[in-house]
C-alpha cells in the first residue's frame, strides 16, 4: 500500500511540483493551502509524512507544526519544512516546533525524495 | 515634508528597486535554466519576466524623477543665494497618491505571474502524467510479464516463432497426407496386377472350355458308334458340350470384365499419380509462400521494435523534460513572496506618510524618521537570500538557480 504524504503550501505551483516528485515515486498525496487547512485534514486519516510551508496565510508553517503535534495521532508524524526562508533563526524555531528537516526552496526533486525515503513512517 | 524625510525616502528606494529587480533574474534563471533554453520556454519565461521589468522600469523613472526634482530645487536655492528648501513641494501628495499605484502594480503582476504559473504547472502536470501513462501502456504491450526491456521483442519473436512452429506442423502433416496417398497408389498397381491374373485366369477358362466341349464332342461320337448302348452316354457328353459352351462364354465375359476392371484401375493410378505430382508442387508452394509471408512478418516486427524503442526513448526525454520544466516553476513562489513583501513595505511607508500629513494637520508634534529602524525592520521580514542581498546592494542574478539545501534536525 503507498504511504501518504500530506503537502502544505499556499503556492499552488509548489504543491503540483511536490505532488508531482512524490506521485512519480509512488506516494499518495494529500494537499493543503495552509496551516488550518492542513489541520482539517488531519482527520483520524493515516498520514506518514508531511511537508509544509513556513510563510502561509491563515497559520504559518511553524504555528501548524506545532498545533498538529498536540494531536496524539500525529504526535509522532515527521515534518519536513520547505521553505524559501533560510535563516539558522527560523531553522531553530522549525526544530524546536518538532520538524525533522529543513529545505530550502527551490529544492532537487532526488533530494526531496532522499529525504522523505529517509524520514517517511512505515 | 522636510528635507530629512525626503532624503531618508530616497534611500529606501534603491531597496525597493532591487527587490524588484530580483524578480527578473529569479524568473529567467528559474525557468529559462529548467526550460534549458528551449526556443518556447524562452518566449513565455520572457513574456511572465515582462511584467515585472515593467514594473520596476516604472519605479526606477519615478525614483529618477523624484531625485532629480530634489536636485533640482537645491541647486536652484544655491543660485539665489538662499539656504535649500526643507521640503519639496507636492512630493507628500505625490507619494499619497503613486504608492497605492505602485503596490497594486505590483500585486497585479504578481497575480498575474502567480495565476499564469499554476495553471502552466498544472497543464504541465497532465502533460506528465499523459506521457507516464502511454509510455507505461507501451511498456506493458511490449514487455509482457517480462522483467527487462529486451522481452518485448522475444515475445514478439516468440509469437513469430510460434506461427513458423505450427505452420511447419501442418505442412508436415499434409506432407504425411501425401505419403498415404502413395501407399495408396501403390497398392492400385498391385490391385491392377491382379487382374492381369484374373485376365489370364479368364483365358484358362476358356480355354479348358474349348477342350472340353472338343472333348465332349467326342464322346459324343463314340456314343453313336456304340449305337443304342452309347445312347446315356451321348445325352451326357451332349450336357458336358453345353457346360463347356456356357463355360467358355462366362471366361470371355470374365476376360471382358477384367479389361474394364484393369482399364479403370490404370486410368484412376494415372489420375492419382497427376494428383501426387500436383500435391508435391502445392507443398512446394505453400512452404515458399509461409516462409515469404514469415519473412515479411519478421521485417516488419523489427521495423515495429525499432519504432517503438525510439518512441519509448523519445517519449522519456519528453517526459523528463516536462518534470524539470515543472521544478524549474518553483521560482513563482519565490518571486511572490518577494512581491508581496515590498508591496506590504509600500503600504506601510504609505500609512506612515498619511498618519504624518495627518499629525501635522491636526498641529501634533512629528517625530522624525528613523531610516535605520525602518531598514532594520524591513530586513527582518525577508525570506529570501536574494532580498538580504539587494539590501546590501549585492548582485542576485543567479541566487535563485542553485541547488536546495537540506538540514536535518
Amino acid at each position: 500500500m503507498a504511504k501518504t504524504i500530506l503537502i502544505v503550501d499556499d503556492s499552488a505551483s509548489i504543491r503540483q511540483v511536490v505532488g508531482l516528485t512524490l506521485k512519480s515515486a509512488g506516494y499518495d498525496v494529500v494537499d493543503a493551502v495552509d496551516g488550518k487547512d492542513a489541520l482539517t485534514k488531519l482527520d483520524g486519516r493515516k498520514i506518514n509524512l508531511i511537508i509544509s510551508d513556513v510563510n502561509m496565510p491563515n497559520m504559518d508553517g511553524i504555528t501548524f507544526v506545532k498545533e498538529m503535534k498536540t494531536k496524539p495521532a500525529y504526535k509522532f508524524t515527521p515534518v519536513i519544512m520547505l521553505t524559501t526562508e533560510g535563516s539558522e533563526a527560523m531553522k531553530r524555531d522549525g526544530q524546536a516546533a518538532g520538524a525533522k528537516a529543513w529545505v530550502v526552496k527551490p529544492f532537487q526533486p532526488a533530494q526531496m525524495l532522499d529525504a522523505v525515503s529517509k524520514l517517511c513512517l512505515p | 515634508m522636510n528635507d530629512i524625510k525626503v532624503q531618508r525616502l530616497i534611500l529606501m528606494l534603491p531597496i525597493l528597486l532591487g527587490l524588484l529587480g530580483a524578480v527578473h533574474p529569479i524568473i529567467n534563471g528559474g525557468v529559462g535554466g529548467g526550460i534549458g533554453g528551449g526556443i518556447s520556454g524562452a518566449i513565455w519565461a520572457g513574456a511572465l519576466g515582462l511584467t515585472g521589468i515593467m514594473v520596476a522600469l516604472f519605479l526606477q523613472g519615478k525614483t529618477r524623477a523624484a531625485l532629480e526634482s530634489a536636485r533640482q530645487a537645491g541647486a536652484e536655492a544655491c543660485l539665489a543665494g538662499l539656504p535649500p528648501p526643507r521640503h519639496i513641494e507636492g512630493l507628500d501628495e505625490l507619494c499619497g497618491q503613486v504608492l497605492p499605484i505602485w503596490s497594486r502594480h505590483i500585486e497585479t503582476a504578481r497575480g498575474q505571474t502567480e495565476t499564469a504559473v499554476t495553471d502552466l504547472s498544472i497543464r504541465f502536470s497532465d502533460i506528465y502524467d499523459h506521457l507516464g501513462r502511454a509510455l507505461g501502456t507501451h511498456r506493458q504491450h511490449t514487455e509482457g510479464s517480462g522483467n527487462n526491456s529486451n522481452n518485448g521483442d522475444n515475445n514478439v519473436l516468440a509469437m513469430l516463432s510460434s506461427g513458423q512452429h505450427n505452420l511447419t506442423q501442418m505442412l508436415a502433416t499434409l506432407r504425411a497426407g501425401l505419403v498415404a496417398k502413395k501407399d495408396m497408389l501403390n497398392r492400385i498397381r498391385e490391385v491392377a496386377k491382379f487382374s492381369e491374373e484374373l485376365k489370364s485366369m479368364a483365358g484358362s477358362v476358356s480355354s479348358i472350355a474349348t477342350q472340353t466341349n472338343l472333348l465332349a464332342l467326342n464322346a459324343a461320337i463314340e456314343a453313336a458308334r456304340a449305337g443304342e448302348a452309347g445312347r446315356g452316354f451321348a445325352v451326357v457328353a451332349d450336357e458336358v458340350r453345353k457346360l463347356s459352351t456356357l463355360s467358355n462364354e462366362t471366361g470371355k465375359q470374365i476376360s471382358l470384365r477384367a479389361d474394364a476392371v484393369d482399364k479403370a484401375i490404370n486410368d484412376a493410378a494415372q489420375m492419382a499419380e497427376q494428383f501426387s505430382v500436383q500435391d508435391a508442387q502445392t507443398m512446394q508452394d505453400s512452404e515458399q509462400t509461409i516462409e515469404n509471408v514469415l519473412q515479411v512478418f519478421r521485417g516488419a516486427v523489427e521495423q515495429l521494435n525499432e519504432a517503438a524503442s525510439n518512441f519509448q526513448h523519445e517519449g522519456g526525454a519528453v517526459q523528463e523534460s516536462v518534470g524539470n520544466v515543472i521544478v524549474s516553476l518553483q521560482f513563482q513562489d519565490r518571486v511572490s513572496q518577494i512581491l508581496r513583501q515590498t508591496t506590504g513595505d509600500l503600504a506601510r511607508l504609505q500609512d506612515h506618510l498619511a498618519d504624518l500629513a495627518r499629525r501635522q494637520a491636526l498641529g501634533e508634534p512629528v517625530q522624525p524618521l528613523d531610516e535605520k529602524a525602518w531598514l532594520d525592520n524591513l530586513a527582518r521580514t525577508y525570506t529570501t537570500l536574494e532580498e538580504a542581498a539587494n539590501h546590501q546592494g549585492a548582485s542576485t542574478s543567479n541566487s535563485s538557480s542553485g541547488s536546495s539545501g537540506i538540514s536535518f534536525f
